[in-house]
């Protein structure tokens, strides 16, 4: 099954993707996150702020990720963080996080990031480097998108290689099932 | 032919609805809201009588005059596609109509997600891709 | 935190160039990527500016909750006027900033490799042609100057702004546009600055998705 999640993803990355400069991505980021840092002066905030600001990137990017890659609803939360290490992160930023470290209930799992682009060129200032997840926005991303997809996730990071971590890790629990709105016949 | 085109968001909401032919009967814009809402409840029920497990629902609603295709997103937005009774090649316009969304107005800054769809470059763009289809 | 520590933030960033070449390839990312960050970029700064530059009053005012008497309308009005100027003025100050940096940021990558510039002339050829195909895949479509130090780069199809669109017309969606059109303003005066070149850049006119941008140069190298 993840041998068909992978070639999927590589084959859009391959042929239905049209790319850019990742500097210039990486460049955006990283100055925004130099902005924020500069007005709040306070990690916790700037660290909240990218992931609502990814939330809103996730609303957004869900709806290309599901025209361009034509993939229809996950069977369960095991196969849709496969589908969103394989397809989804390939076809966004090239990369494929490994996805491991699962709870017995099948409700909790990690993210190992190997290669983050966002990560490029950037080392932390040393007061920055136990208060930012520089990378926050990603949490967000998977937050927004999986919601409107009716999954309630929640995402964090517990450990970053700017921080002088082995590995840079997201932790994702299923939180439950979204209904979808139905409105009232008596309405 | 490709008559008209509705999108109705996750809450059962016309967000947008055009017509791709002159002389068209219309109703009135809250005789659409209605149709709309109406149609997102039956779509909600009709997912839910599977007797066999689950469903996506509604898909095609068939009369003598005309089809009504419905086409929903995993993220609950519907697209309603009416067209006359022996057109086919609906899926491919479809999943172009899709593209076209996600581009222009998932894209577009000015644009709410859920919010009522009025945008010059989306309505052009869907335009000259209905009329090559 | 101080503001000095997160300058450095941003020097720091700039300093290991060598992981990035992955395997010889040139890196590259889904542009929908940017296209996403950019609408939001605009969102999280506006914000910013609500919360920590009007969070607290400014200017010595006494706190509202001191005896203060109902304002007539009309003067609340006119507050609320220049505080949306103002407001306007430091969205402007930051999305210009960020583009400044990722400018001198963009000009230290891919002016390293080339020979020296021998005018400014020659500096904004380099953007136009250079830059404009490194991020936008295309060439300014016409330059012009007064020989006087003004230049206007003219982009029939500005890549950033080919999605931008509303309802009541091309005029209305080219002033909301506004906002994002700061950030290659930014942009351009940052690689400038990083060549040397102290100018002001603003966006000369717009007609969706057409843009024009005016360099006007302060001091040449």
């Amino acid at each position: 099954m993840a041998k068909q999640y992978k070639t999927l993803g590589e084959e859009i990355w391959k042929n239905r993707v049209e790319t850019i400069s990742a500097e210039l991505f990486i460049f955006t980021y990283g100055s925004l996150v130099t902005q924020l840092v500069k007005d709040y002066e306070d990690y916790d905030q700037v660290n909240a702020h990218l992931e609502k600001m990814g939330y809103n990137i996730g609303v957004r990017l869900i709806e290309d990720f599901l025209a361009r890659s034509g993939w229809g609803r996950c069977t369960d939360f095991r196969e849709t963080m496969e589908v969103v290490s394989k397809i989804g992160f390939k076809m966004f930023l090239n990369i494929t996080p490994t996805v491991t470290h699962w709870s017995a209930d099948s409700k909790a799992c990690s993210l190992i990031l190997d290669e983050n682009p966002l990560n490029d060129f950037v080392e932390l200032p040393p007061e920055a480097q136990h208060k930012l997840w520089y990378s926050n926005a990603l949490c967000g991303v998977l937050r927004g998108a999986l919601e409107m997809v009716q999954m309630q996730v929640e995402a964090k990071f517990t450990s970053c290689v700017l921080r002088g971590d082995d590995i840079s890790e997201i932790q994702v629990k299923f939180v439950r099932h979204l209904q979808e709105e139905v409105p009232d016949p008596d309405d | 032919m490709i008559l008209s085109l509705y999108i109705v968001n996750k809450a059962g909401g016309l967000i947008y609805q055009r017509d791709f032919n002159e002389g068209l009967n219309r109703m009135s814009s809250n005789d659409y809201l209605i149709l709309a809402g109406t149609f997102h409840s039956i779509h909600a029920i009709t997912s839910r009588i599977s007797p066999t497990g689950h469903s996506d629902g509604l898909e095609l609603l068939e009369a003598e005059t005309f089809k009504l295709h419905c086409f929903q997103t995993v993220t609950g937005t519907k697209f309603l596609l009416v067209t006359d009774p022996v057109h086919h090649n609906v899926e491919s316009a479809l999943k172009r109509i899709y593209d076209m969304y996600s581009d222009y107005v998932m894209k577009n800054p000015f644009y709410t997600p859920e919010m009522p769809i009025r945008l010059e470059l989306f309505d052009t763009h869907l335009l000259r891709a209905i009329r090559t289809l | 935190m101080s503001i000095t520590s997160a300058i450095n933030l941003f020097r720091q960033l700039t300093v290991d160039e060598s992981q990035v070449a992955h395997q010889g390839q040139p890196h590259v990312v889904n542009e929908t990527c940017l296209d996403l960050l950019l609408i939001e970029m605009v969102q999280v700064l506006r914000t910013s500016v609500a919360e920590t530059s009007f969070a607290v009053p400014h200017g010595g005012l006494p706190p509202s909750d001191s005896l203060e008497l109902p304002q007539s309308s009309e003067s609340t009005t006119a507050r609320s006027n220049e505080e949306q100027e103002r407001a306007t003025e430091l969205l402007y100050y930051k999305v210009e900033r960020v583009g400044f940096r990722i400018g001198q940021r963009l000009a230290e990558r891919y002016a390293k490799d080339r020979p020296r510039f021998t005018d400014t002339l020659d500096i904004v050829k380099f953007i136009c042609k250079d830059i404009w195909i490194k991020l936008f895949h295309k060439q300014v479509d016409n330059l012009k100057t007064n020989h006087r130090g003004v230049y206007i780069l003219q982009d029939n199809k500005f890549r950033w702004l080919l999605r931008m669109s509303g309802s009541e017309g091309v005029a209305h969606a080219t002033q909301q546009a506004a906002p994002y059109l700061w950030f290659p303003c930014g942009v351009i005066r940052g690689i400038l600055a990083n060549l040397g070149v102290d100018s002001t850049v603003s966006v000369k006119e717009t007609n969706l998705p057409q843009c024009a941008f005016q360099i006007k140069i302060n001091r040449a190298v």
